[in-house]
């Protein structure tokens, strides 16, 4: 049965730029330079993630007002909803936030009058238009937004943006909501979490045979200025392994711009045929640390695998 | 209302104008005087005095050498001042205590725009319509508030409370829509007000009549700004402004509510009661004129004058940009590009 997520928000706010880039595999960058034309009406488009199948409903924001006044629209978009993602950017919160406000509060008394089973979600995007200072500030932000919208039923507000240095966010953002209806990625991240933790430094993640980044350890006491990088690094990983032969648990460094660091690949499709690379970087060196995690990794997926 | 916010340190870090400034209200002229306040007191504390028919607030940060002011009205209560006041210097302070020495610029501070608009919304004025039965406050509060999704409807036991936004600006507004055998609940309407607006139809009568209700605003909202709205201008019974200025003492401003395209004329009415500053009220403008455009193009279309439409979108598109609305006014733009290709 296929999960129906719905897309909403203002008009050019990106609601269809983040569906291109996400689940398309378009280029953000050439998306950001040339925009695309308005979404006009509803669309549905279906996508899998991993064992996970989607629908995704694309809205027009130009049409906004009118799809939450029409019945038959709002029926189109709202019914058996399992996610219902509100996106606003940066500068129109800047400029209008109170209109953001009224609007979300609207769309939430719709929700809990007709679509409760829906989760309520907000994305924060652009947020690459924010002043560098504050990008290190986000949580400050997070709670000036919260305090002002004063939403205890939203359930989460996540900070995204397609442009290149910062796309992770939003794929991390897809990734926790998918998560949730996915059983076996939340439990791996487990693992994962569970056993990187201990090893200073260190960063592991899991990609699916589409190339896209399904889990992703906790940061930790990483360098979080890397993690641009690596997710471009990832990418590239995961497109030069459709040999497997290539795969071994050896390890190799790579050059991350600012900081070298060590990497191993593992393969796990064996465990899962929707999953590509196991990737853990470290700033460790010592080979006995890294294959002793790998090790340890193993024996924990291997437990786990043969439980199921 | 929040009239004006500033934030200063040796000079204006930041400022936001809902309202005009009195032209010789120079706050910087006031520093000395908020700092010798403060050296004669150990506590962190709120402290305000009234200047002209404006309240001034303020309260300082020792470390970083700042200081907050708000300018609010004389019916603002104080004590809902201080507990916007507190919360401002906190979120700024959590978003700014580590950069304030840098030379930031002035865009850094768009920010905390939106908790000041939060702020401003929060001390939103109260203005009540009073008048007679039969003058016309429910049509004059429905071209207001002009059935807007945003507009917020609760009845209560004398009358309709409606929160209304135009352009950056929120008020809530009070209708009386009761008999007139009500009167002793007037002042109940009228206390509390930042703002009265008497409602007259223009007749003799009504205005003699209407006098009441001045006295009676005089009793329980004597700080509120009001001025009388001559509705029914059109009837030709309807006594002149200068009249009815006259016997009453108020200014007088005229009005024909049944005519939808007054509605611009009566936000007019309002900013110019409410003193608003030109940013506030321009954008309002822009607005309205953009409506206006949206309408002419829409009978052009039905026209077909193709070429027509494509001036208007081009017009409007200007306003957008005036107003901030940068993506449509592009669209508008790529619009009227199209249809001169087209032709």
């Amino acid at each position: 049965m296929p999960k129906k997520f719905l897309l909403i928000g203002r008009a050019s706010v990106g609601k269809t730029s983040i569906k291109k880039t996400i689940f398309e595999g378009e280029n953000s960058k050439d998306l950001i330079i040339h925009p695309l034309e308005p979404t006009r009406g509803i669309t549905s488009s279906i996508y899998s993630w991993m064992d996970l199948e989607l629908v995704l409903f694309d809205t027009s924001g130009q049409e906004l007002p009118f799809l939450l006044e029409d019945e038959k629209k709002q029926n189109k978009a709202f019914n058996k909803a399992d996610v219902i993602i509100y996106v606003f950017d940066y500068p129109t919160w800047a400029s209008n936030s109170q209109e953001i406000k009224d609007e979300i509060k609207e769309i939430e008394n719709l929700i809990s009058r007709n679509y409760i089973e829906a989760k309520f979600l907000l994305f924060f995007h652009k947020i690459d238009l924010i002043n560098k200072k504050f990008r290190e500030k986000l949580k400050l932000l997070k709670n000036q937004i919260q305090e002002i919208l004063n939403l205890p039923e939203i359930k989460k507000i996540y900070f995204t943006s397609i442009h290149p240095l910062l796309i992770y966010n939003t794929y991390n953002a897809f990734s926790e909501i998918f998560c949730g209806f996915l059983r076996e990625t939340s439990d791996l991240k487990h693992i994962l979490d569970n056993i990187v933790k201990d090893f200073p430094k260190t960063m592991g993640f899991i990609t699916s045979k589409n190339n896209s980044i399904i889990v992703q350890t906790e940061i930790n006491d990483f360098d979080i200025n890397l993690i641009n990088q690596l997710h471009t690094k990832i990418l590239e990983i995961s497109q030069s392994t459709e040999d497997e032969t290539l795969i071994s648990k050896k390890i190799n460094y790579i050059d991350s711009g600012s900081k070298i660091l060590s990497v191993i690949i593992d393969n796990l499709n064996h465990f899962n045929p929707n999953f590509k690379n196991l990737i853990i970087f470290s700033e460790n060196f010592s080979k006995e640390n890294l294959n002793l995690l790998i090790e340890k990794l193993e024996i924990e997926f291997n437990k786990y695998y043969n439980k199921k | 209302m929040l009239r004006e916010i500033y934030i200063i340190r040796e000079k204006n870090l930041y400022e936001r104008h809902f309202g005009k400034t009195l032209s010789d209200l120079n706050i910087i002229s006031f520093f000395s005087d908020i700092r010798n306040y403060y050296a004669l007191k150990s506590k962190d504390e709120i402290g305000s005095f009234d200047y002209f028919n404006y309240r001034i607030s303020f309260i300082k940060e020792n470390d970083l050498s700042l200081i907050f002011i708000f300018v609010n009205e004389l019916t603002d209560v104080l004590k809902n001042i201080k507990v916007e006041l507190y919360k401002f210097r906190k979120v700024f302070l959590n978003f700014f205590s580590d950069l304030i020495s840098e030379n930031l610029d002035k865009s850094a501070f768009e920010i905390i725009n939106p908790t000041v608009d939060a702020i401003h919304r929060n001390l939103k004025p109260k203005i009540s319509l009073v008048g007679f039965s039969g003058v016309g406050k429910t049509t004059i509060a429905n071209l207001i508030a002009n059935e807007k999704p945003s507009r917020e409807y609760r009845p209560f036991i004398y009358g309709n409370i409606t929160t209304v936004r135009i352009g950056k600006l929120y008020f809530s507004l009070w209708d009386f829509a009761g008999k007139d055998s009500f009167s002793f609940l007037w002042n109940k309407l009228i206390k509390g007000s930042d703002t009265v607006l008497l409602i007259s139809d223009s007749t003799l009568e009504n205005v003699e009549k209407s006098k009441f209700f001045i006295e009676l605003i005089k009793e329980e909202a004597p700080y509120a700004r009001s001025a009388i709205i001559a509705n029914k201008q059109d009837l030709p019974d309807a006594l002149d402004l200068e009249t009815i200025e006259r016997i009453t003492g108020l200014k007088t401003y005229s009005m024909i509510a049944t005519e939808q395209k007054n509605q611009f004329k009566l936000i007019k009415i309002l900013a110019d009661i409410l003193d608003l500053s030109i940013e506030t009220f321009s954008s309002l403008q822009c607005l309205q004129e953009r409506e206006e455009l949206i309408e002419e193009a829409k009978l052009a279309l039905k026209n077909e004058d193709f070429k027509g439409v494509a001036i208007i979108f081009e017009k409007i598109a200007e306003i957008c940009l005036e107003i901030g609305d940068g993506y449509l006014g592009k669209e508008f733009y790529a619009k009227a590009e199209k249809i001169n290709q087209l032709l």
